[in-house]
């Protein structure tokens, strides 16, 4: 009997259950793709909320745009590309077998994630600070409905009106911007959701290859995990002109 | 070094005593942390069945308490809670996972000759996520319960007691077990093959399971990002679904059923990929027009995307919509039927053994073929409008799922048990069991159609006397399918405690999963084999494949010829 | 005339549709059976056929091309043809008559309210409906989903709230209304409902849950399965009457020398006032009745009122306009009852008061 069905004939980074280290690499890629494609579903039901809430209450919309700040959303978008740019020099850099600067490159991702965090926490603390928040809780600074929404509120929403060319008074806010940011948090705040798990991952990769587990023969991680950070990237890329620049 | 599988068969030498994925290691420890596919599939296994016998329990308290009209053994908010309850358990932790996650975990690597599924440790991971949403489940059950239906619909949902996060929650992280077996599979399907092994000789069972792969990943994140939208209404309320905050009801249906339609193919394919492997190998003859048969899976899968507006035809969707959905509904007949014809035709000519496994691969033809044909009446929008949210709906969707995938899944725990345990059990009793279970369905959900085409609605604590004669022989039915699983469980419980051994073959099957040792090596076969024919080539096998005994017995009658 | 009958599997045609239906149900019924029968009588021949048994080897199955073609492509111009004959009779069902009259309907969790031409709101959960007439449903609904459902028309539709909806029918026969106990007691597919009479029973089809305690008339607890209502079929002039007058005392107070205190002892049960206020002083959700009348009452958040006849109509047509004191939990829902209804529960209060 093959009583050595546990010693292998590859390299140490081959699972037991592989024959080759092009049928692992091609196996992780796959799975990783087919991850992807359900990525993009799971996103794709809000899309789908979006297109057909936009399409039934489009002044709520193109308000509740300009209640968003185009500018923090334009930096954002920056800096996710510029650190989708660097996930994938790190790709290449791991493929020629260059450890130091893989480490620096997954570094450098980190930190413009970190930076797309800090944006979107001024973003988010602003807005529930001042209580432009979904549903029952419009016009609630702080989530609390009690205390009378303070004039920064009543403002922003006169400007936004103002800046969307509506011609309404300050009377005729649409109801359906609850709504709209409804919409607006679940989908940057999942969007949000991931790319804090991207750091992890990539925090998580940036270790391994400094143990120096990774090689010119051998970096699948960091090609899925980087593939896995285009996505975030591309979700954001899609949010930013539908959320900020519509109208 | 390679084995040919075709001119070897397996090593006689490992049934007794030999190493095997039970013995392998042993103790809690070496379950609960497994590895291995064939462990992770027998825990899953144990854990539907679990779950189906609480369903179960729950379908016959529903049952007893619509024995007669009027209070007979609970309150009405008690019996709104418990069909919840069997919906819910019998569709999210029994169905959906039972033949995929059980038995494909257990036979998928085996019949494509590999030692595992591509990523043992995800395999594992997404059997302890369902762990994990079963635990969220058993605790909106205990914190006051869910009485929204299996259905969550908003608004009474997002009205309805708390506990409906908890057990919408419990579904969102099941979805994503089964998102994640569903990406394990496809990356093993395309990648780890034995040589040999192409995609025309890929066992039609694999490829049930790999179409239910691909809607698992595609539909379920739809599905849970709809249950999430719920969560945030119920305690945000963000107003999405709830029309007091300006929301859209009829919007969340459709986000529902987007999912929950291809979900009944998650269903049906790997009952339909069982019923396959059992009528080739009780007929002994290749499955006819093994082609079509691989493609109508994927169709099915395809075509599963385009019809949710089907359970919709009354609330209140444009004129135009349902009119398309209805059109798109008949299409899924199409496939369904070319299955059917396909199973019919390969026993013409054959050599049909009535075995049990068998029964109910039988059973399965003639009484999805009812649940099938009953569809049609469903999707026809205006005989629909008539029977939609009747019994008729109730009975349709029992003859699929349990006269079409529990017939599918029992008729795999028949065939597939004396390899995954290395007993035999007691086909005699097994056969009487069959033949309860059957006998009782029939009576049990037939009369259901009957109610429901007079007008009995569904989700009824009470009924209008009228009803009430049928209502007592659905019960009397129901009960006496519960004898007939008690006496299955009887058997399968003898069998494990004095059961005979196995032979590796023991029902002459030409399957690859029928090449290795009983119960299988701890790797599936001790080296990967090569295979020269397909799973379904009798004509090309030698008659030592197809001995249905131990390998030294067939020894000792070639030495005596 | 005889009695329309309904079929093992379906009801009696009630409808101008319901043949339609029926016509449509049958022939998917006949194709269904005509394929069940072939499959299944294919499958028990082969398996008495080729049963194993000594000797018996199987052949392998050759190519059949061919075959599988035709039984892919001939099941397909049959769904065709099914299609075409579904959606046909559906669109007929879907647009209804100018001349139709236009009822709307209220669904609340557990119960319906037929608002008629004129404003004409009748009891609850009755629902009268002139003979050979095209009647229009007009749905919304106050909370939850419900969906209206009368089996013997053929005809259902979801009550969603936030949207109207609507579906139509013209009945064909007047519905027996002989005296009953039980359902049994009815012609086929009536069912016993108010005041002893037989009735087309209405169903809610869409789950709309169970409350805690709250009961109907008859003393059961009321829920989705209990959400029904009456459908009377009468005939035109005795519609236009309804119309005119507004909903008549039942029967068994008509024409009785306390018919008002009878009527409004009635109106108490069938509204579900039952479910909050008590008649003998016994405490509940809402204030008891006992003593109401003529009594000075007092609101949550000052000023009062003495219970007259203005005050008790105010009560039951806009209860939110002033709560009383301690009563602030459960909101009373507004009734829309007429004139004569109104005249006639305070009648009956009045008994309660002496
Ligand atoms: C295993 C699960 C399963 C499967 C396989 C199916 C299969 C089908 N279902 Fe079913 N269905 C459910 C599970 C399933 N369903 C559930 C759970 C519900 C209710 C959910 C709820 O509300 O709680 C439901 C409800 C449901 C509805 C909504 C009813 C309503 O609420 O008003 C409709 C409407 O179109 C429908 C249609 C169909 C059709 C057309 C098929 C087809 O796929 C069937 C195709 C098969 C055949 C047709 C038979 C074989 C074919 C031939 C022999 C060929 C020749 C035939 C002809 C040419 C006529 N189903
Ligand atoms: C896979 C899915 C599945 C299965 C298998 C079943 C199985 C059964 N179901 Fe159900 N059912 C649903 C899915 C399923 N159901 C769904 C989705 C709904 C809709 C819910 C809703 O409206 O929201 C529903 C609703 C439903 C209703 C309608 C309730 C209503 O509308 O008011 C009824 C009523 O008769 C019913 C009955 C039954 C019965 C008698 C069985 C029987 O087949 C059960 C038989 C099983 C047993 C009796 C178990 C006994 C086991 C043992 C004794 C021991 C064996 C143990 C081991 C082997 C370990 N089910
Ligand atoms: C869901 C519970 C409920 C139902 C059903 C209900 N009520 Fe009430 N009713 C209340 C409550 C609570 C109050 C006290 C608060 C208020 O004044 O609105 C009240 C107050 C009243 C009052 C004023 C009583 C007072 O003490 O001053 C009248 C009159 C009345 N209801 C009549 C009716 C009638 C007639 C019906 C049936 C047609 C009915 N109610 C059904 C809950 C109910
Ligand atoms: Cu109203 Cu069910
Ligand atoms: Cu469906």
């Amino acid at each position: 009997m093959a009583s050595d069905a546990h010693a292998h004939h590859g390299p140490a980074y081959l699972a037991h259950h592989f024959e080759t280290p092009a049928q692992q690499f091609d196996a992780a890629k796959l799975g990783m793709w087919a991850f992807l494609a359900q990525e993009v579903l799971f996103f794709s039901g809000l899309f789908v909320a979006y297109g057909i809430f936009r399409n039934w209450y489009p002044e709520a919309f193109s308000i509740g745009s300009h209640l968003l700040d185009w500018q923090m959303g334009g930096i954002n978008t920056v800096i996710l590309l510029a650190s989708s740019f660097t996930a994938a020099m790190a790709v290449r850099a791991s493929q020629v077998g260059d450890r130091k600067q893989t480490t620096m490159l997954l570094g450098l991702t980190i930190v413009f994630a970190f930076g797309f965090m800090v944006v979107k926490y001024f973003e988010y603390t602003h807005k529930i600070h001042v209580g432009i928040l979904p549903g029952q809780y419009w016009g609630c600074p702080s989530f609390d409905c009690g205390t009378a929404a303070p004039e920064a509120f009543a403002e922003e929403v006169a400007a936004a009106i103002d800046a969307a060319h509506l011609n309404a008074g300050p009377g005729m806010v649409p109801y359906h911007l609850r709504s709209f940011f409804g919409i607006y948090f679940v989908m940057t705040g999942l969007h949000g959701i991931h790319v804090l798990i991207g750091i992890g991952l990539i925090a998580w990769i940036m270790r391994r290859n400094q143990k120096g587990e990774f090689s010119a023969d051998y970096n699948t991680p960091v090609d899925i995990v980087a593939l896995y950070w285009h996505l975030v990237d591309l979700i954001w890329i899609y949010l930013f002109p539908l959320l900020y620049l519509i109208d | 070094m390679t084995v040919e599988a075709g001119t070897a068969v397996p090593s006689g030498d490992a049934h007794e005593g030999g190493d095997n994925y039970l013995t392998h290691e042993t103790g809690l420890k070496s379950w609960l942390f497994t590895l291995d596919h064939k462990r992770i599939g027998l825990m899953y296994l144990v854990s539907v069945l679990v779950m189906f016998f609480l369903g179960g329990v729950m379908a016959l308290l529903v049952r007893t308490e619509l024995l007669f009209n009027g209070e007979t053994i609970m309150e009405a908010d008690t019996y709104n809670k418990v069909f919840t309850l069997h919906g819910a358990i019998m569709v999210f932790l029994f169905i959906i996972p039972s033949v995929p996650a059980a038995m494909g975990n257990f036979f998928l690597p085996i019949m494509l000759g590999a030692k595992d599924v591509a990523f043992p440790r995800l395999n594992l991971a997404s059997f302890w996520i369902y762990g994990f949403g079963t635990i969220f489940a058993i605790v909106a059950i205990v914190a006051g319960s869910v009485d929204t239906g299996w259905t969550f619909y908003t608004p009474y949902s997002a009205r309805a007691d708390s506990s409906v996060i908890w057990m919408t929650l419990a579904a969102f992280i099941l979805g994503f077990s089964s998102i994640l077996t569903g990406v394990n599979f496809i990356a093993t399907v395309h990648k780890m093959r034995a040589p040999g092994i192409h995609w025309k000789r890929l066992p039609l069972f694999i490829w049930g399971i790999y179409a239910t792969s691909v809607i698992q990943v595609l539909a379920t994140p739809v599905l849970a990002i709809t249950l999430l939208l719920l969560i945030m209404e119920k305690t945000l309320t963000i107003g999405i679904f709830d029309p007091a905050l300006g929301g859209d009801p009829v919007l969340y249906q459709h986000f529902f059923w987007f999912y929950s339609h291809p979900a009944v193919y998650i269903m049906i394919l790997p009952g339909m990929a069982v019923v396959n492997e059992l009528i080739a190998t009780f007929s002994q003859r290749k499955i006819f027009g093994y082609m079509f048969v691989a493609m109508s899976s994927v169709a099915l899968a395809l075509l599963g995307f385009l019809v949710w507006g089907h359970h919709m035809f009354t609330s209140g969707m444009s004129e135009y919509a349902t009119m398309v959905f209805s059109a798109l509904t008949f299409l899924v007949a199409i496939p369904s039927g070319v299955k059917v014809f396909n199973w019919v035709a390969t026993l013409y000519e054959g050599s049909i053994s009535f075995a049990s496994p068998m029964l109910y691969g039988l059973s399965f033809i003639v009484l999805f073929t009812i649940g099938g044909l009953t569809g049609l009446f469903l999707g026809t929008l205006s005989t629909d409008i008539h029977l939609h949210d009747t019994y008729f709906v109730v009975a349709h969707f029992h003859y699929v799922m349990v006269g079409g995938t529990v017939f599918g899944f029992l008729g795999g725990l028949h065939y597939w048990w004396p390899k995954m345990t290395g007993k035999m059990y007691d086909e005699k009793l097994a056969r009487v069991s069959w033949f309860l279970v059957f006998v009782g369905f029939n009576v049990t959900f037939f009369s259901q159609f009957i109610m429901g085409s007079q007008g009995m609605p569904r989700r009824y604590y009470d009924y209008l006397d009228q009803f009430q004669p049928l209502h007592m022989a659905s019960s009397g039915g129901a009960y006496i399918l519960g004898l007939g699983f008690i006496v299955m469980a009887y058997l399968f419980w003898k069998s494990l405690r004095s059961g005979e051994k196995a032979p590796p073959n023991p029902w002459a099957s030409a399957g690859y999963e029928w090449m290795t040792t009983t119960p299988p090596h701890p790797h599936n076969f001790a080296e990967t084999p090569v295979m020269k024919r397909g799973p379904y080539d009798y004509h090309l096998c030698t008659e030592e494949e197809l001995w249905d005994g131990f390998p030294e017995d067939f020894e000792a009658k070639k030495a005596k010829a | 005339m005889t009695e329309p009958q309904g079929t093992v599997q379906l009801p009696p045609q009630l409808s101008t549709i319901a043949p339609e239906v029926d016509d449509m149900y049958y022939l998917i019924y006949w194709i269904s059976v005509v394929f069940f029968v072939v499959i299944t009588g294919a499958m028990l021949y082969f398996m008495y056929k080729y049963r194993r048994r000594p000797g018996r080897k199987a052949k392998a199955p050759g190519h059949a091309t061919a075959l599988e073609i035709a039984w892919t492509v001939a099941p397909l111009f049959l769904l065709v043809y099914l299609f075409h004959m579904g959606f046909q009779t559906y669109i007929h069902g879907s647009v209804a008559p100018d001349d139709a009259v236009d009822v709307r309907v209220r669904a609340m969790q557990w119960n319906w309210e037929f608002e008629h031409p004129g404003g004409v709101i009748d009891e609850m959960n009755l629902f009268k409906v002139p003979v050979n007439k095209p009647v229009r449903v007009i749905m919304s609904s106050s909370d939850v989903l419900h969906s209206l459902f009368i089996p013997a028309f053929r005809v259902k539709r979801d009550a969603v709230p936030g949207m109207y909806t609507s579906l139509w029918f013209e009945a064909t026969e007047l519905t027996d209304d002989r005296e009953c106990e039980v359902d049994a007691d009815c012609p086929e597919a009536h069912q016993c409902g108010r005041n002893g009479t037989c009735a087309l029973p209405l169903f809610c089809t869409e789950y709309c849950g169970a409350p805690q305690n709250i009961q109907d008339s008859a003393g059961r607890n009321t829920n989705h399965s209990t959400m029904m209502a009456d459908v009377r079929v009468i005939t035109q002039e005795a519609y236009q009457e309804f119309l005119e007058l507004g909903p008549p005392p039942p029967p068994e107070c008509e024409g009785s020398d306390d018919m008002m205190e009878c009527w409004g002892e009635q109106l108490y049960a069938v509204n579900g006032c039952v479910g909050c206020h008590s008649v003998d002083g016994s405490a509940g959700p809402a204030p008891t009745w006992q003593g109401l009348w003529g009594a000075q009452r007092a609101f949550d958040g000052g000023g009062s009122a003495v219970a007259d006849e203005n005050y008790i109509r105010e009560s039951i047509l806009q209860p939110q306009a002033n709560i009383v004191e301690g009563y602030t939990a459960v909101n009373m829902p507004p009734y829309r009852l007429s004139d004569r209804q109104i005249d006639a529960i305070i009648a009956y209060m009045q008994t309660l008061s002496e």
